[in-house]
């Protein structure tokens, strides 16, 4: 009840034209921030940060806030359109936003996509409201090897599904050699780096994914005649309508996004984890699992609920205990010093009015955020209507841009254009671009969390089994991988006790 | 022959008003170096970080008190501890208008990457502006009330305790590897990607002990969740006074975990000055400690371009002698 009276007299606090013209301006420019890949949003919230220098505190944090809510909600509209995803959290996104925009149904998967994103943050927010000092507290108990667990279980959960179990892993394979590029976070030691200085800070993710699917996306279309498939685009503002009428029968999706999000805000990373995390899920619970890949509109909402969720989530180990969730989250701690506030678990007893003003905050802006991105829907979706002989060169520049912006270095666009390549040979071999750059992805933290691990352990394999919560996700986990094995077995079985 | 003489005098009289001409011409332009355009500042760590904190307030602190006519831009390079922005700004020699923040880690960095990465020998110190304290910190209800309680529980099962840190090879494990030697046991160490995740790997109990600069701990602190039982100093540190020295609890070692800034190599010895004198009164004014020494609780530590340099090169070696105790530098 005190929670209620709280997060209203945050609302009192947000509701100037002051905070409602930041929340507008943050969203917006998150928006920008969101489609532009590369540009994600610890640096869009860390470039602009200077400008709330002069602000009250909760201006400054609603101002900010949206920018990441902005970006949040907006990373998947290249990921449709162009299969381009503007932010790493939503490369899942592309797997199937991109083939119904290929279908003429863009409108449908960004509606989608966008009303996932809010449900996620929604769900998020009234976590954060009612159970914060609780989920916080649960959330700790997640060390190094419940996090293994966790990341196993994505695996798991990837590896089964696909067609050719031979491609998946070798895909796979690929993938954990790229992502050991670099410096090694435990040993300290140089991996294939060939003694190249450029190698030492890794492949960034964002750089192979920009290449593999927006550059090799290109050159497969320039082979196929310089005509992008969208151009048929229906373009409708009843397609929104449309869309919300088909989501409560996806409520399943929905929910196990949601609650992937919020777990997984805790964790740096974890939005993109949890997106990939809640499309191998889906895959497995939902009737129509085996059609994933090929434009279903589940395979949208379910990385897209997770994402968001787990972006909003990521405030809640920053407000509980002072620690971020999220690499935007840490600048947005910095910036809380900088206002003058001591960030920390002590901030929601001495700062009621700007912790509850920024949870406040949140519903209000993820309301007017999914308004503005969902009025842009047709604006977006015209874009597909612009010749491709026009829009081509226009993404390659934009892919340069985002490939450069990630660390300032021309070395990426050269690789952002080699994994152009490998992604255009993958695709014309049928081989799954997901398995690679899942492995990217988690490679490195499932490593860490690993090697973590059994370094408390003194070597134990048993450590992986030590209590409920690790023993259930690694059972469950194990499961899965075994699922196709265990399937036939039981199969076999059942024939030979129906036929003896 | 006199005619010629004349000549020659003349000449030579020519010579030496054209070489005094150069001589002051080039002292004043010794004196009036200002910066012409707006100054690179590298950071070659990620944003949020605490290298890129300092770079910003820094940038605030001149750009409040009106220090400087020209304005800093601040660019994130991060990536392979730091070798990568820092290589960068080592190859720029020359440039009077690039600075970069410097810090211990970029001293062991390039220890153990080895060839190809840039150490402060490939750079101009400018100055040293101040000391992160290096704290163990434990849990509020942790069994350890002091650090001779951890020394003691490590003496009777060694390689049993373990402590986080941040990375491998950098602060937080070389002095963990000081702390072992000096009070003469083994814990076990574990290296995390940053202060928060540490932080959170305390918090939760899935370690005994981390490794932390106050900035990262504070907040716990002042809630009561965390507490530091040493600090690496020689003496008792600001507002955390209660916290006694490792030297005093009798195990004998500290740690200097440093904030300088360097410029590119090759510039003109009147472009160091000017960043130096600089760098001298920001840190003179009140600005800098109350909006950075204090917020972030770090120990104030000016020291001139030399000083620094040979600040630098003693822990160097210092650096270079833990490594190689650790297996990482061969």
């Amino acid at each position: 009840m005190e929670d209620l009276l709280n997060l209203f007299h945050g609302f009192s606090v947000i509701l100037s034209w002051y905070n409602l013209g930041m929340m507008v301006i943050g969203l917006v420019l998150g928006v920008l921030v969101g489609v532009l890949p590369g540009l994600g949003g610890p640096n869009g919230v860390a470039i602009l940060l200077p400008l709330t220098f002069s602000m009250s505190p909760t201006s400054a944090i609603v101002m900010l806030s949206c920018i990441y809510w902005g970006s949040l909600f907006a990373g998947a509209i290249t990921s449709v359109l162009f299969n381009i995803p503007g932010e790493s959290h939503s490369v899942a996104t592309t797997f199937d936003g991109y083939p119904m925009a290929q279908q003429g149904r863009a409108g449908e998967a960004l509606t989608a996509s966008f009303t996932g994103s809010f449900f996620g943050a929604l769900f998020s927010v009234l976590m954060i409201t009612f159970l914060a000092p609780l989920v916080a507290n649960f959330a700790l108990h997640f060390g190094p090897p419940e996090f293994f667990a966790v990341y196993f279980l994505t695996f798991a959960s990837f590896i089964g599904t696909g067609k050719d179990p031979f491609k998946t892993i070798a895909s796979l394979m690929l993938g954990f050699g790229v992502a050991q590029i670099g410096m090694d976070n435990v040993s300290g030691t140089l991996r294939l780096t060939f003694g190249w200085s450029e190698l030492l800070r890794g492949v960034d993710f964002l750089v192979v994914v920009i290449g593999l699917f927006g550059v090799g996306e290109i050159l497969i279309s320039m082979e196929e005649g310089l005509k992008f498939e969208g151009v048929h685009a229906k373009i409708n503002p009843k397609v929104v309508w449309q869309t919300w009428k088909k989501l409560p029968k996806y409520w399943l999706t929905l929910l196990f996004g949601a609650v992937i999000g919020a777990w997984m805000g805790f964790k740096p990373g974890g939005a993109t984890a949890a997106s990939f995390m809640s499309y191998g899920l889906a895959k497995r619970i939902s009737k129509n699992g085996y059609r994933f890949g090929t434009g279903e509109l589940e395979g949208v909402l379910a990385p897209e609920t997770a994402a968001h969720g787990s972006g909003c989530a990521a405030l809640l180990p920053m407000m509980a205990l002072g620690i971020p969730g999220s690499a935007t989250a840490a600048v947005l701690l910095g910036g809380l010093m900088i206002w003058g506030l001591q960030p920390g678990p002590l901030l929601f007893v001495e700062q009621k009015e700007f912790v509850w003003g920024l949870i406040a905050s949140m519903y209000l802006s993820n309301v007017v955020g999914l308004v503005i991105v969902l009025s842009s829907v047709p604006l977006f979706a015209a874009i597909l209507r612009i010749p491709f002989s026009i829009i081509a060169p226009v993404i390659v520049v934009v892919c340069a841009i985002g490939a450069f912006t990630v660390n300032t270095a021309m070395f990426n666009i050269w690789t952002m254009l080699l994994f152009g390549v490998i992604g255009y040979v993958f695709k014309k071999l049928d081989y799954p671009l997901a398995p690679l750059i899942l492995a990217i992805v988690l490679g490195d933290p499932t490593e860490v969390s690993f090697r973590q691990a059994i370094l408390g352990s003194q070597g134990a394999m048993s450590i992986f089994f030590s209590n409920w919560l690790v023993g259930a996700m690694m059972s469950a986990g194990l499961l899965l991988l075994f699922w196709p094995f265990l399937a036939s077995l039981w199969g076999k079985l059942r024939r030979s006790v129906a036929e003896g | 022959m006199k005619a010629s003489q004349f000549r020659m005098k003349a000449l030579r009289v020519a010579m030496l008003v054209t070489l005094a001409l150069l001589i002051c011409g080039v002292t004043v332009q010794a004196a009036e170096f200002k910066p012409s355009k707006p100054i690179s500042f590298i950071v070659p760590y990620a944003p949020g970080g605490g290298s890129d904190v300092y770079a910003r307030a820094i940038d605030n602190v001149i750009k409040s008190g009106k220090l400087m006519d020209q304005r800093f831009v601040i660019e994130n390079k991060p990536g392979g501890s730091a070798t990568i922005g820092t290589t960068s700004v080592a190859q720029s020699a020359g440039n009077d208008h690039m600075l970069l923040t410097f810090i211990s880690g970029q001293v062991s960095g390039p220890l153990t990457v080895g060839k190809g990465a840039a150490t402060y020998r490939d750079l101009t110190m400018i100055a040293n502006l101040a000391k992160d304290e290096q704290f163990i910190v434990v849990k509020t209800d942790s069994p350890f009330k002091t650090i001779q309680d951890l020394v003691a529980a490590a003496k009777k099962s060694p390689g049993t305790v373990t402590i986080a840190g941040t990375a491998t090879g950098q602060e937080d494990q070389m002095c963990n590897r000081l702390f072992e030697k000096a009070a003469d046991i083994k814990v076990r160490y574990i290296p995390f990607k940053s202060g928060g995740e540490c932080i959170t790997a305390l918090l939760g109990g899935h370690v005994a002990a981390i490794w932390a600069n106050p900035s990262e701990f504070i907040p716990q602190y002042d809630a009561k969740m965390v507490r530091p039982i040493a600090v690496a100093n020689n003496k008792r540190v600001g507002l955390l006074n209660t916290v006694p020295t490792f030297m005093e609890a009798g195990y004998k070692f500290e740690f200097d975990f440093f904030r300088a800034i360097a410029a590119p190599p090759k510039i003109k010895p009147e472009v160091a000055a000017y960043y130096e004198n600089l760098m001298k009164r920001m840190s003179d004014s009140q600005a800098w400690k109350d909006n950075y020494l204090n917020k972030y609780m770090l120990s104030p530590m000016f020291l001139g371009s030399k000083d620094t340099a040979a600040f630098v090169a003693k822990n160097e070696k210092i650096f270079g002698d833990i490594l190689k105790d650790l297996g990482l530098v061969k």
